[in-house]
């Protein structure tokens, strides 16, 4: 247990608890991009920043992997550290102008738009890595990764191919703040070829990751609800019951009387 | 993957106690190969129990790892001091030479045969690369 | 056979004495990598052709680099009772001469560069010769160079003097006796020592050393390790490879010393991957030290545990960076993390970790041999010691040098010679550095002093920048070398450092706006505040350095399109 301060206000912290997790349970708002709760903080996106006095250094860090220190003291609005988020929203409307969910995030910022000077690209993903960390850390699919380096840094699959171990869950659309990462579920797919067409009924496209995965019609009700790939490999790793790979969760439930 | 190349990553996977030294493996595989494969890639991925992302991001992250085989490698040293005396004249020189990979170093560590370059591992003069690799073609 | 104590060590370094004092005449090659790029090799083989075919009884060795790079190919006369000759800028076709020369005990007047009449180990002294020969008396002593009475070589004092690969060459000048004394010293007394000294990090932090053997020491845990950071990727710092090819083991000792002290029982030196000499050399230095019971169990007797693995760097700048380095090792990609923790309480595998850079472990053996009250003596009132510089750009005489910390900027320029042509500014500590002026020529070397001034002692390295050089295209050179060595990991870093650098770019081509200079300072602040890690924070360091001192050139670009130094074409106007 420790107690550390925030704005002035003495706030209580269990052990191993982030200055992030102390501000949130105390309703203290700090924005965060890349934060999850039920990932490992990766202190990419360095908006949660705040100022934070330990002993006597005072330093600019991000509150989200920061230890909620015995008797620190820290600010999570000043001059240096609402520079550093304007900035980090610069930079990432000038590299992402269009995700309304940036845009908005701008506007609290009081940032429209990336300075005129900054050169513009059009991408949509942030590298928040979110869906990186839940792929690997929740999921333990590891189908996507980070990529290169610097600058050409991106989220990709190996050899940027279809990936081999997705299963096709979309944990990652899911986490993906701004809605870059895309999975549609298609009940009656068809493959064309000049010679004709292979129909292959219900599947699940993760676009991003250029994988199609055949989903498995429930046992009774034949509503597709899950991709055949995810329940074998969930199968291999626990032991599950039948019910719950011919099943879908509707039809898994007793009937209420 | 041929068995020779499965025997030498077992082996090579042999010695890896403990933790496995990722980085060491690959640079080992790199070592031998002067590239890694995908095939590689794949069986270390499955021997070691890392997914096939993990190692490609080492691959694609680190500049000591290579997807692409080179048979000439040249290096030419683009760090301050070679800057000062004409080392961007140099990479661009050299940069198009067919059949080889050009590299940028940073620092080669010879300031004083500045603009320096390394030839196939061997260290030596801007002038007296670009001389050996006129004479090579 | 093992060394188990003084009796051992002894008489290996008679063995090894007798290798740098021959009974018989000797020629030894300069092959680090300066004298390799300049042909050392063919050089060496032409010697051992013209030996074998003039006076087969003839001994041919190789040493390291003894900081006259401008020199090399340097080749080295050792004649009985004669003064050691050394000659510079040796070409193939001089061999011949050369070699005859030394079987008549003469001398090629033209090739000669200086004569050494004894061998220095730090206040010992061994001659190689009782009375100088009339004939000699008019080359220089090396001890009378004004270059070298400028310098004190103590970190440097075996390089360029013994065979890098030959451990007993290393005993022979009092190599891995500290590490005796040390070992019958309790820990907690030798990190007093280190304490006392006021040794600070030669990496580039500047932490006190001390301090920080002494936090990992009161860690939690039994479990701990040492890792020595040879990584050195800086651009213009060729000094941190010097001393890994010419003299391992002086690092090696280092390291053995700080294990012991903190009671790590593995540790790592990681070599960066573009040194591969480098790696080769301390791979054998390791190889002979573990083979003596230097390294290994029970080191000379002592009954504790150590051994030093070599880890290949992957070739990125940013594993410098202490938890971007522990991340190599780890086997992840080199992206640093949050601190706290710090490496001392939580490094690698979670263990409490020193890292020390090369130049930092060379100094131990210095200290426990000699006493932190011997140590204090060199060096200035907040930077105790001796620095390596690597001092290149355009000057007379690159070379890597070692001054007393204190030495007025002026007096190491000095040193080698002298600035090439009009002195405009001295670039110093790397690219995360700053820019000086030529005003400043007399501060004194130190940590405190270079900060306040602007810049940073940083690993050493001394570019000097004359009135040729533009001011503007060394920061857009230096920001392009940041975006190139970005992890990519943060925001601020990995855009920030793009959009700089395009503006750099635009200016340098005439393309620059008004009020960009406002606009790159309006990215820099908050860059430093936001980046995860030092690599981050630095980058904005060569542009704030040089519009803090030379605002004008930027002002020319921008406003008049001109270039004042001539280097920036592209876009200007004539």
């Amino acid at each position: 247990m420790s107690t550390i301060t925030i704005n002035g206000k003495k706030l209580n912290a269990e052990e191993g608890m982030t200055v992030l997790e102390v501000a949130r349970d105390a309703g203290i708002y700090i924005p965060t991009l890349c934060s999850h709760e039920a990932l490992k903080p990766y202190g990419a996106c360095r908006l949660c920043v705040v100022e934070v006095t330990n002993g006597n250094m005072v330093s600019i860090e991000t509150s989200c992997t920061y230890p909620a220190l015995e008797g620190l003291k820290v600010k999570t609005d000043t001059d240096r550290v609402k520079k550093v988020r304007k900035l980090v929203l610069e930079l990432l409307l000038a590299r992402c102008p269009n995700p309304k969910e940036l845009k908005a995030l701008g506007e609290e910022m009081g940032v429209k738009e990336a300075p005129l000077r900054m050169s513009l690209k059009n991408d949509f993903c942030i590298l928040c890595g979110q869906c990186v960390r839940a792929c690997h850390e929740v999921v333990g699919a590891g189908a996507i990764s980070f990529t290169k380096r610097g600058n050409e840094k991106k989220v990709d699959t190996p050899f940027h191919e279809t990936s081999e171990d997705c299963i096709g869950c979309g944990t990652c659309v899911f986490v993906c703040p701004t809605g870059v990462i895309k999975m549609r579920d298609v009940s009656d797919a068809v493959f064309y070829y000049p010679e004709g067409h292979d129909d292959l009924g219900p599947m699940r496209m993760m676009q991003n990751w250029q994988k199609e995965l055949k989903l498995k019609e429930c046992k009774s009700c034949g509503n597709p609800w899950a991709p055949e790939f995810l329940l074998e490999t969930l199968a291999k790793r626990i032991n599950l019951p039948q019910t719950a790979l011919d099943l879908c969760p509707t039809c898994r439930e007793p009937k209420k009387k | 993957m041929d068995a020779e190349e499965k025997r030498v990553l077992e082996l090579i996977l042999k010695k890896q106690k403990g933790n496995a030294d990722l980085l060491g493996v690959l640079q080992e595989v790199e070592g031998k190969y002067g590239h890694i494969t995908r095939e590689a890639l794949s069986y270390l991925s499955e021997k070691l129990e890392v997914p096939l992302s993990t190692l490609y991001h080492l691959v694609t992250f680190y500049r000591c790892l290579h997807l692409e085989p080179a048979e000439k490698v040249v290096k030419v040293c683009v760090g301050t001091t070679c800057h000062l005396k004409g080392g961007k004249a140099l990479y661009q020189q050299v940069e198009g030479a067919g059949g080889y990979r050009v590299e940028k170093a940073r620092c080669l560590g010879c300031c004083n045969t500045a603009p320096a370059m390394e030839l196939d591992g061997e260290l030596m003069s801007g002038d007296a690369g670009r001389e050996r690799m006129k004479g090579a073609r | 056979m093992k060394i188990r104590g003084e009796r051992e060590l002894r008489t290996i370094r008679e063995k090894g004495t007798k290798l740098l004092y021959p009974s018989e005449l000797k020629i030894t090659i300069g092959e680090a990598s300066c004298g390799l790029s300049r042909g050392a090799r063919i050089v060496e083989a032409e010697i051992r052709e013209e030996v074998k075919r003039q006076k087969p009884g003839i001994k041919v060795g190789t040493v390291g680099c003894n900081g006259f790079c401008s020199q090399e190919p340097i080749v080295e006369v050792i004649a009985p009772g004669k003064p050691k000759i050394t000659y510079g800028r040796v070409m193939r076709e001089r061999v011949k001469e050369l070699v005859q020369a030394a079987i008549r005990g003469e001398v090629v007047k033209d090739l000669v560069v200086f004569r050494t009449d004894y061998g220095d180990m730090l206040d010992e002294r061994i001659p190689y010769t009782e009375q100088v020969p009339y004939l000699l008396k008019e080359v220089t002593e090396y001890h009378t160079l004004p270059a070298i009475k400028k310098q004190q070589r103590y970190i440097l004092r075996n390089s360029g003097v013994i065979d890098p690969e030959n451990i007993e060459e290393y005993i022979a000048r009092g190599g891995y006796s500290s590490l005796l004394k040390a070992l019958t010293m309790k820990p907690k007394d030798i990190i007093k020592q280190v304490k006392e000294a006021g040794l600070r990090g030669r990496g580039g932090g500047g932490f006190p050393t001390g301090i920080k053997w002494e936090a990992c020491f009161s860690a939690k845990g039994k479990e701990k390790y040492i890792i020595c950071n040879g990584s050195e990727g800086e651009p213009g710092i060729g000094m941190h490879r010097s001393l890994l090819e010419s003299d391992p083991h002086s690092i090696i000792e280092g390291i053995i010393i700080a294990a012991y002290a903190m009671g790590a029982h593995e540790g790592y030196f990681y070599i960066r991957d573009g040194y591969p000499l480098a790696i080769k050399r301390v791979k054998k230095a390791i190889e002979e030290a573990s083979a003596l019971g230097l390294l290994g169990e029970n080191i000379c007797n002592s009954a504790f545990n150590f051994t030093l693995k070599v880890k290949r760097g992957g070739g990125v700048f940013v594993c410098g960076e202490e938890t971007a380095l522990i991340a190599a090792i780890e086997g992840r990609v080199g992206e640093p993390r949050q601190r706290p923790p710090f490496p001392v309480e939580s490094g690698l595998w979670g263990k409490p970790t020193v890292i020390n850079n090369l130049e930092t472990m060379a100094n131990c053996p210095l200290i426990i041999s000699k006493g932190s009250e011997w140590y204090k003596k060199t060096g200035s009132k907040t930077s105790k010691g001796t620095k390596v510089i690597s001092l290149t750009g355009n000057i007379k005489n690159p070379g890597l040098i070692e001054v007393p910390m204190g030495t007025p900027l002026r007096e190491i320029i000095e040193i080698g010679g002298g600035p090439a042509g009009k002195l405009k500014a001295i670039q110093t500590g790397g690219p995360s550095g700053g820019v000086l002026p030529a005003s400043y020529l007399d501060l004194p070397l130190g940590f405190d002093e270079l900060q306040q001034a602007g810049s940073m002692l940083g690993s050493g390295g001394m570019v000097v920048i004359d009135e040729g050089n533009c001011m503007v295209d060394l920061a857009r050179y230096f920001t392009a070398f940041f975006e190139d060595e970005s992890c990519g990991k943060c925001v601020p870093c990995r855009e920030g450092v793009t959009k700089m650098r395009e503006i750099l770019d635009e200016i340098a081509t005439g393309k620059g706006e008004e009020g960009d200079l406002a606009y790159l300072e309006h990215l820099a602040h908050p860059m430093q505040d936001g980046a995860a890690c030092a690599l981050g924070k630095t980058s904005v360091a060569p542009f704030l350095s040089t519009l803090k001192h030379f605002r004008k050139e930027y002002e020319a670009h921008i406003k008049e399109k001109k270039c004042p130094s001539g280097v920036c074409k592209e876009g200007m106007m004539k």
